[in-house]
């Protein structure tokens, strides 16, 4: 019997204790317990580091706009007022923990409160297409219609709670293709992707969800790949200087020597090199075909007699035989023994 | 007259005539050979001189006693008559000190060449012939890294040293071929260098003294430039293309480490020598910025002025020589500018991130000039600056204590 009631009351104390410690808890940080809910948006909704965000918040139980708002940040009042729905601040570095604390209080109601926890997490979308550029070339290789395009996610992140950089194997990549889950590109570890590029006039866009496997940090980042047309840009290239790629021919070029190389570089092919056999190269002359021998059908050298003035209308039509969406025509009218027009 | 007056007049006109055939003939044959007559000065083979220099001594004898008719060298002067692959301004490290010489490498031969930053004297220290040098990494130490093609179009590296007693190049070392970017340490001591893998790239670094290489970056990614100006470490970003997300992060040399230090559309970057200060561009389809971020305080703001990463030059004080456009070509940069498609004409600046002031330094358009300038030295006592004329690759040599 006296078994009993001691269990009793031990129950009876437990149950008491299990509502009381976390009232005593809130009491430590003066709120009173959460009665009704918040509406709580976050924007952006994964902050980087460094980065500006902003909090709105709403509620369908008390009228937000006439209740008094105080906005905490890790502790200390940052803003109060009537109606004040929106705070903004900055996240701190990486492996940051920014705690926000908001407290309503409307007439007749008890205060409301939430907690919003930012942890900062950067990752960075990069990528590149499988496409030809020149060697020395300083920019970017482009996509052009339907050639492969590999996507990397370079995540920077920090666990806040342990200082540590989590290993990328330990990170979980969510792939997004137009807002639909790629679920078997996606996983742990799945840092990268392969993808064709769009269709011409076309878009295709692709985010990226990295997150800590027990969800500590996350980040998110998207891009949006378009197509380029590809393009053909003429150099002059001497026997021992080589190619001077820092001026791109245009029309009306004057030859001022006897013999001069002209080298076409095609511009974002899905090619290796500009030799590749499947760029069909096309010459033409005045709309006269020429055929050019060797193993570079990408260089036209010109040769005129002492003495020789004229021009020519240089034609050149470019054609990816894998792929037709690869096609291009440009034209550069040369002017022999003379210096301008 | 008599007849023996006109002959003695036709016999004195023809010893005139015949002298100034001679005086014109020498004047054309140094013109166009380019033989400044000065015994151990010049090209040994007469193929290249100092444009301003050589033409004028030979003139008139080159004597030193004859300086009533040897002209100021100019403020700023044509230093090459053919493209160049790459340059330097290099103080002399002696206990007297000395004043600055340029050094640099022909694009048709790879020969190297010296000349006095305000003399009109020019010497080649190597004659080893290396066609169609495409860049050149010329440090300030005796050494120099070539990158050129193969007959088969790949990207050869050649890591040679200058011997000082001969005039050819000894220790020639040829790195992995198809080397996507190269960038030479601070201390000139080490070489950073990414080749393309099966899954992508790889950088490792090489100490030049012991020969070991290490491996110090992976990426599922190839297209990367790097900047190894700072004992911070290495600056790596993606290739540019306008309107293109990049990212620029800092690795280091030691650990391994990435950090990433901006991100944008169409970014290039560049630190300064000490690594306090980050210099970046972005570029979208609609704006082109040029900014500055203090890496210890990270403030940042727009620099008072906008141009290429390319045309941009730090000191050992952390202030930036830069080369600015005041006409451009309207298209996409920096990637068009890159093709050739674009060009600019410039003038020089000098910009001071500490007071965030711009001096002017030289207007480079005068007498209707152009330059277009792409790559751009000084040396560390900002005595001389050199720069590159992007369309024809030849190289130019500005007194900057004319213009200080």
């Amino acid at each position: 019997m006296d078994k009993n009631i001691h269990k009793l009351l031990l129950g009876f104390t437990s149950i008491i204790l299990f509502f009381c410690i976390p009232a005593f808890a809130l009491a430590q940080v003066g709120f009173e317990p959460i009665e009704e809910p918040l509406y709580v948006r976050v924007f952006p909704e994964f902050p980087r580091a460094n980065e500006d965000f902003s909090i709105t918040i709403d509620s369908f139980s008390v009228d937000i706009d006439s209740a008094e708002i105080a906005w905490f940040e890790n502790g200390i009042l940052k803003e109060e007022g009537v109606g004040n729905v929106r705070y903004t601040g900055k996240t701190g570095a990486l492996g940051s923990r920014t705690v926000v604390q908001i407290a309503v209080t409307a007439r007749g109601t008890p205060q409301l409160q939430e907690e919003v926890v930012i942890v900062p997490g950067n990752v960075s979308l990069l990528w590149e297409a499988q496409t030809y550029t020149p060697p020395f070339y300083l920019g970017k290789a482009l996509p052009s219609s339907q050639s492969e395009i590999k996507v990397v996610a370079k995540p920077s992140l920090v666990n806040p709670q342990t200082g540590a950089v989590p290993r990328d194997s330990d990170l979980i990549y969510t792939w997004y293709e137009n807002d639909r889950v790629l679920g078997a590109h996606s996983g742990y570890g799945k840092n990268t992707i392969t993808a064709l590029a769009p269709l011409p006039g076309g878009r295709y866009s692709l985010g990226v969800k990295v997150t800590t496997a027990s969800e500590a940090v996350s980040a998110y980042a998207e891009t949006t790949i378009l197509d380029y047309t590809p393009l053909v840009r003429f150099y002059e290239e001497d026997p021992l200087i080589g190619k001077m790629g820092g001026k791109a021919l245009k029309s009306p070029y004057f030859v001022q020597t006897s013999e001069q190389t002209i080298v076409a570089e095609p511009f974002f092919f899905s090619v290796a090199r500009p030799e590749n056999e499947t760029l069909s190269y096309s010459w033409f002359i005045n709309d006269e075909p020429l055929v050019i021998s060797g193993g570079r059908p990408h260089a036209l050298t010109l040769a005129v007699g002492p003495d020789v003035t004229g021009e020519a209308d240089v034609n050149l039509r470019i054609q990816n035989l894998g792929n037709i969406f690869q096609t291009l025509q440009d034209r550069i009218t040369v002017y022999f023994g003379a210096s301008s027009l | 007259m008599k007849k023996r007056t006109r002959q003695i007049l036709i016999i004195t006109l023809g010893i005139v005539a015949i002298a100034v055939i001679t005086v014109s003939g020498l004047f054309l044959y140094s013109l166009f050979t380019g033989d400044n007559g000065t015994p151990g000065q010049g090209d040994p083979t007469g193929a290249r001189t100092d444009p301003f220099g050589g033409i004028i001594d030979t003139l008139f004898g080159g004597d030193p006693g004859d300086e009533e008719f040897v002209p100021p060298i100019p403020v700023l002067r044509q230093l090459t008559f053919e493209p160049t692959a790459g340059a330097r301004v290099i103080t002399p490290f002696t206990e007297e000190g000395g004043l600055p010489f340029v050094r640099y490498v022909a694009r048709s031969d790879g020969n190297i060449y010296e000349i006095e930053a305000f003399e009109r004297d020019q010497r080649r220290v190597s004659n080893t012939t290396i066609p169609s040098v495409y860049e050149a990494l010329v440090p300030e130490s005796n050494w120099m890294l070539y990158r050129f093609l193969s007959e088969t179009d790949s990207i050869e590296t050649l890591d040679a040293t200058i011997a000082t007693s001969t005039a050819e190049l000894e220790d020639t070392i040829f790195y992995p071929e198809n080397i996507l970017s190269i960038s030479v340490a601070p201390e000139e001591d080490r070489v950073f260098f990414l080749v393309a893998g099966n899954e992508g790239s790889s950088g490792y670094i090489l100490d030049r003294e012991s020969g070991e290489q290490e491996l110090v970056f992976e990426s599922e990614l190839t297209e990367w430039r790097s900047e190894w100006n700072s004992p911070l470490g290495i600056l790596l970003f993606n290739k540019p293309a306008e309107g293109i997300p990049g990212s620029a992060f800092l690795l280091s040399p030691n650990t391994g480490d990435l950090e990433e230090l901006v991100s944008g559309n169409g970014l290039t970057a560049s630190m300064s020598l000490s690594g306090r200060y980050l210099l970046y561009t972005i570029a979208s389809t609609d704006s082109f910025s040029l900014t500055i971020r203090d890496l210890e305080t990270r403030a940042e703001s727009l620099m008072p002025f906008t141009t290429l990463i390319e045309k941009c030059t730090w000191t050992e004080f952390d202030s930036l020589y830069c080369a600015i456009p005041v006409d451009a070509e309207g298209g996409s940069y920096p990637d068009g500018w890159y093709r050739g498609d674009l060009r600019t004409s410039d003038v020089l600046v000098l910009y001071l991130p500490e007071s965030d002031t711009e001096l002017f330094v030289y207007d480079l358009t005068t007498d209707g000039n152009t330059f277009d300038v792409d790559q751009i030295y000084v040396d560390p006592d900002e005595l001389y600056l050199v720069f590159r004329n992007k369309v024809d690759q030849v190289l130019w040599g500005l007194s900057l204590i004319d213009v200080l």
